[in-house]
């Protein structure tokens, strides 16, 4: 208890604290840097705005992640199971993750226009190789002697797969999910960076263009608390699933 | 009763010469063979080379029969094993489990592997209900039995438990359980007591021996300890070093219940020694 939430909590307070006396003392300028009561004050009067634009974000990050984890262990699935299909397939992934997804992100934009489309395709784009690589490999640790047995009790095919090899690789795949759903939100706000009217990245660069601090650092903790609340569900329903496993065992 | 059968009981002793063989086969007593393997071999391809992993296995294994395959660490015991259970394939010769060819993997079978293999995202009570269930079998009457056998060895109050949360000899246990739930006809174990302690493994011998004594059945029993495979079996096969081959084929004498204590009667030791001497001999264990 004291470990898990006091300690970190008095650690927060405390930074919080010395950051409003460093700026109350006059040492940083309010406009470069406001401090948390100046902030939190902008939180609560442009709430509306905020949700509005939070709305948006969220939206992106959560299409580009879940299509992501859906194309990303389907496509693992595939890959593992038709070999043919890796030689093939394998290399056009390995490429299009070399690309900058950032730099792509103008091309995009012209291709599918402006609206939440382009923004979830970039999410989706950053987000699904990490689901993708360690879903192939949860799939592929699978020992002989558990699909042997299989083959003794007749269960082969789907019964194979659903009751011993994705039970394996959904430790991996979820370790994939984390990543993604933190890539997935970098995606969306960058996105919005490149050509957006909406969203809590446009918003960003609005109170950027502006030089309204205040709502730059808004628009900054309602991003950081919303990545973290994802973060948090996924890692949420990673211990539902993953109650069983090495990684979760009550100590 | 066939007409033949019928014959061969009662009328017509000039029928009986000339078809006996078919007669034999028919007649309830009579030894039948659960598996025949003639001119088995197996060859792994690797990068550079092929060895061979089994050179020539003929041997024939009958129903009912508790049969031990003793012989060093890869010789290829676990490969006949798993050659017999249909995982994989000869390269050569006939093998055939319960008078059909195997092409395939064997379900009429319960196996028990080297590491339990039991799921860790499943109890212990689902990891041997698993058999029922991929057999699509009656639930509740696999719910009981599997209850029964679960009591049986000892884990009781350990139905609802995660294997993690069991020793090696429990897990050991509950894998047997599993490979018992369907009552197959033929049982298979590849080393299943290798990774437990000497003390644990003593119990498990004995609890198998019961088991198997309750509800008697075709056994293959892979070890390479010597006197586990003479205090369980009916007949040990002594195999070689690779390439693998079966140069002894020994019958144990020794009544059954056997307690632990068998292992110091002279009967016990003269086996032990005789398959020692087969060890040194191939040698397996040098002075």
């Amino acid at each position: 208890m004291i470990m898990r939430w006091i300690l970190p909590a008095l650690s927060f307070a405390l930074a919080v604290a010395i950051w409003e006396m460093t700026s109350r003392a006059g040492l940083v300028a309010q406009y470069i840097l406001p401090s948390p009561s100046v902030i939190a004050k902008e939180l609560y009067v442009q709430r509306d705005l905020l949700l509005a634009h939070t709305y948006v974000t969220a939206l992106e990050i959560l299409l580009g992640f879940a299509l992501a984890v859906f194309l990303g262990v389907g496509l693992a699935v595939l890959l593992v199971y038709v070999p043919v299909f890796e030689p093939i397939i394998y290399p056009w992934l390995v490429v299009s993750q070399v690309i900058p997804k950032v730099a792509i992100a103008p091309l995009l934009l012209m291709w599918l226009g402006f609206g939440l489309l382009p923004k979830v395709m970039i999410a989706f784009l950053v987000a699904f190789f990490p689901v993708l690589i360690d879903t192939m490999i949860g799939l592929r640790s699978v020992e002989r002697e558990p699909i042997y047995l299989m083959q003794s009790m007749g269960a082969k095919g789907f019964r194979s797969f659903w009751h011993v090899r994705l039970p394996t690789a959904l430790p991996h795949i979820f370790g994939g999910m984390k990543v993604a759903i933190t890539l997935a939100a970098v995606g969306a706000i960058v996105a919005e960076f490149v050509g957006s009217n909406t969203g809590l990245g446009y918003l960003l660069l609005f109170a950027n263009g502006s030089v309204n601090a205040p709502l730059l650092f808004a628009a900054l903790v309602v991003i950081s608390v919303l990545a973290l609340l994802l973060y948090w569900a996924v890692s949420a329903s990673e211990r539902v699933f993953l109650g069983w496993h090495i990684s979760h065992r009550s100590r | 009763m066939s007409n033949v059968a019928r014959a061969f009981e009662g009328e017509g002793p000039d029928v009986v010469p000339s078809r006996r063989t078919d007669t034999m086969e028919r007649k309830p007593n009579a030894v039948q063979p659960a598996i025949e393997i003639h001119g088995l071999k197996k060859r792994f391809d690797l990068k550079n080379e092929t060895v061979t992993a089994l050179n020539d296995i003929n041997v024939t294994i009958n129903k009912g029969e508790f049969v031990s395959i003793v012989g060093p660490s890869g010789c290829g015991k676990s490969t006949l094993l798993f050659l017999m259970a249909g995982f994989t394939q000869p390269s050569e010769g006939i093998l055939k489990v319960n008078g059909k060819p195997v092409t395939g993997p064997v379900t009429d079978l319960g196996i028990v592997f080297q590491r339990d293999v039991l799921f860790d995202w499943k109890t212990v009570l689902s990891n041997v209900m698993i058999q029922a269930e991929m057999r699509k079998l009656p639930r509740e009457a696999a719910l009981e039995k599997a209850r029964y056998l679960i009591a049986r060895v000892g884990l009781k109050n350990f139905e609802n438990a995660y294997p993690w949360q069991l020793s090696g000899g429990m897990r050991q246990r509950v894998s047997i359980c599993r490979a018992l739930l369907h009552d197959a006809p033929l049982l298979m174990m590849d080393e299943p007591f290798g990774a437990l302690d000497a003390l644990t493994r003593d119990q498990m011998i004995i609890d198998l021996q019961r088991m198997w004594m309750e509800n008697p059945r075709t056994a293959i029993f892979i070890t390479h300890d010597i006197a586990e495979a003479i205090f369980l079996s009916d007949r040990v096969l002594v195999m070689s070093p690779r390439p693998g081959a079966i140069v002894e084929d020994i019958r144990v004498d020794l009544p059954r219940p056997r307690e632990i204590e068998i292992r110091d009667e002279p009967a016990f030791i003269d086996y032990q020694r005789r398959i020692r001497k087969i060890f040194k001999s191939l040698e397996v264990i040098h002075s």
